[in-house]
């Protein structure tokens, strides 16, 4: 998607600044795919992840003066925005921690390639390899990473020893880190 | 520090993940900083998370995108600023939903194409509206049923004239003065919408309350002129006592902009009442328009 770009990382934030319209239009729809494939994976609710991804790009606009170009690229602040709005409406949601359990293994269904009708093409690759991650592991960097949910909640949900949260944790990233480093 | 200890140590795939408490998430950034070799590790798992989550992307509907946009063109209009989520508003706190306000939809060349097709429209009711006045002048003896279709007429009229005004209004809106501007995004101002009254159910104005000067102000979006040897009042209602906020200016030229009214201390609702000229505000007398509640 980025790669794709007319635009520059610099000229997009520019852009913003500038109050620049059509750079904002263009900036949703290069990114709002992946942003609102976040929300999904948090909230699995449409509606609620249509509105959580209407407030990122409000976000976005209002607060482009905050991106601090040193700490990460342009779309890792919107991820991250995406990710912590997402979450904030989760848990404004009240949900418990096992409706989160269930919606994560609801989640592994659409990993399923027939359900994955909209996975990007030059993704498929990527996302078989990432099917290839044992489930537990899967399962606790969609805990962590798309419920927010902390260790020691992991720790009680999946009734493993906190200890045991870390290094799974940590083994998954390493693992998730080295399937996608093949496919690249 | 044993800096390659640091990197193994997984905190940095923690910190990419979004799993850290935030100062531990202070601190990688600050080690980052200072080491170019930690700072290239977090760019390639940040680089690497991303193609993980892009797995997952998914077109979203249309109509986000057409009311993001519509929310961006609008940002700094009060209309535009009752679109966004209460806590993206620039004078947060409001304290009243959004959900139930109007809201004219329109692109620039659409307003124009919709302008026109107002005055046809507009052209068109007034035709009818002749016509049925001479009708009823031959059918005079079948008052009852002519009478309705009048009344029913009158009103199909108002109403085209009503959102022509509104339309122009929100124009005008645009071009007050930078002082009343700077009110709208002032966060000491609470904006609320007010809701109509009984018989007149459309919300109308929006009404203002500055927290730490107890000024009120008052956006009026269509409310109709008022009749001969009539005129609006505002009223603030705290523990029950009603008290007199000023009367408004309702002409075509006052719409869309904010009107200055008596400061008071602390309202809890705010009335528009339609009161005769001179009117001490004595019940009876007063038509109840338009209710807002404030909730500071």
């Amino acid at each position: 998607m980025a790669a794709a770009s007319t635009y520059t990382e610099a000229e997009l934030v520019q852009g913003l600044q500038a109050r620049n319209e059509k750079i904002f239009s263009y900036l949703y729809d290069h990114y709002s795919p992946a942003l609102y494939g976040v929300a999904l994976k948090v909230i699995a609710d449409e509606t609620t992840a249509g509105d959580v991804l209407q407030e990122v790009f409000v976000k976005i606009w209002r607060s482009i003066d905050k991106y601090d170009a040193t700490k990460g690229r342009l779309f890792t602040w919107m991820l991250n925005i995406a990710r912590n709005t997402a979450i904030d409406s989760l848990r404004s949601k009240a949900y418990k921690l096992d409706q989160k359990i269930t919606d994560v293994d609801n989640l592994a269904l659409l990993n399923e390639p027939q359900l994955a009708v909209y996975l990007q093409v030059d993704h498929l690759g990527l996302s078989k390899a990432v099917e290839r991650l044992q489930k537990e592991q899967r399962t606790i960097i969609d805990l962590a990473y798309y419920k927010g949910c902390t260790q020691e909640e992991i720790s009680k949900a999946l009734d493993i020893p906190l200890g045991t949260v870390k290094t799974r944790m940590r083994n998954a990233i390493m693992q998730l880190r080295g399937l996608l480093k093949q496919q690249l | 520090m044993d800096i390659n200890h640091y990197i193994s140590s997984g905190v940095l795939e923690s910190y990419v993940y979004g799993l850290l408490p935030e100062d531990e998430v202070a601190e990688v950034e600050a080690i980052a900083l200072q080491y170019p070799e930690v700072k290239e590790i977090v760019e390639d798992l940040q680089f690497q998370k991303e193609e993980f989550v892009k797995c997952y992307a998914v077109t979203p509907p249309p109509e986000i995108k057409a009311r993001l946009m519509l929310i961006i063109r609008n940002e700094s209009t009060p209309e535009g600023e009752l679109i966004l989520p209460q806590e993206l508003r620039l004078n947060n706190p409001v304290p009243q939903s959004p959900a139930s306000t109007p809201v004219v939809k329109m692109t620039p060349t659409a307003a124009k194409k919709k302008e026109r097709r107002w005055k046809f429209i507009a052209a068109a009711a007034i035709i009818v509206f002749a016509i049925s006045v001479g009708v009823n002048f031959f059918f005079a003896t079948d008052t009852n049923d002519y009478k309705a279709r009048y009344e029913k007429l009158i009103a199909a009229q108002k109403q085209i004239t009503d959102d022509k005004e509104l339309e122009s209004n929100q124009t005008a809106s645009l071009q007050e003065s930078e002082e009343d501007k700077k009110l709208i995004k002032d966060p000491n101002v609470i904006w609320v919408k007010a809701s109509g009254y009984n018989t007149h159910p459309d919300g109308a104005v929006t009404i203002g309350w500055n927290t730490v000067s107890h000024e009120v102000y008052l956006i009026n979006w269509r409310l109709p002129i008022p009749p001969e040897g009539k005129q609006y009042h505002l009223r603030t209602i705290t523990g029950g006592k009603p008290a007199d906020a000023g009367i408004l200016t309702i002409t075509p030229a006052s719409n869309g902009k904010i009107q200055h009214l008596k400061p008071s201390t602390a309202p809890q609702t705010l009335v528009v009442t339609l009161e005769p000229t001179g009117s001490t505000g004595a019940p009876g007398q007063a038509e109840i328009y338009q209710v807002a509640e404030l909730n500071p």
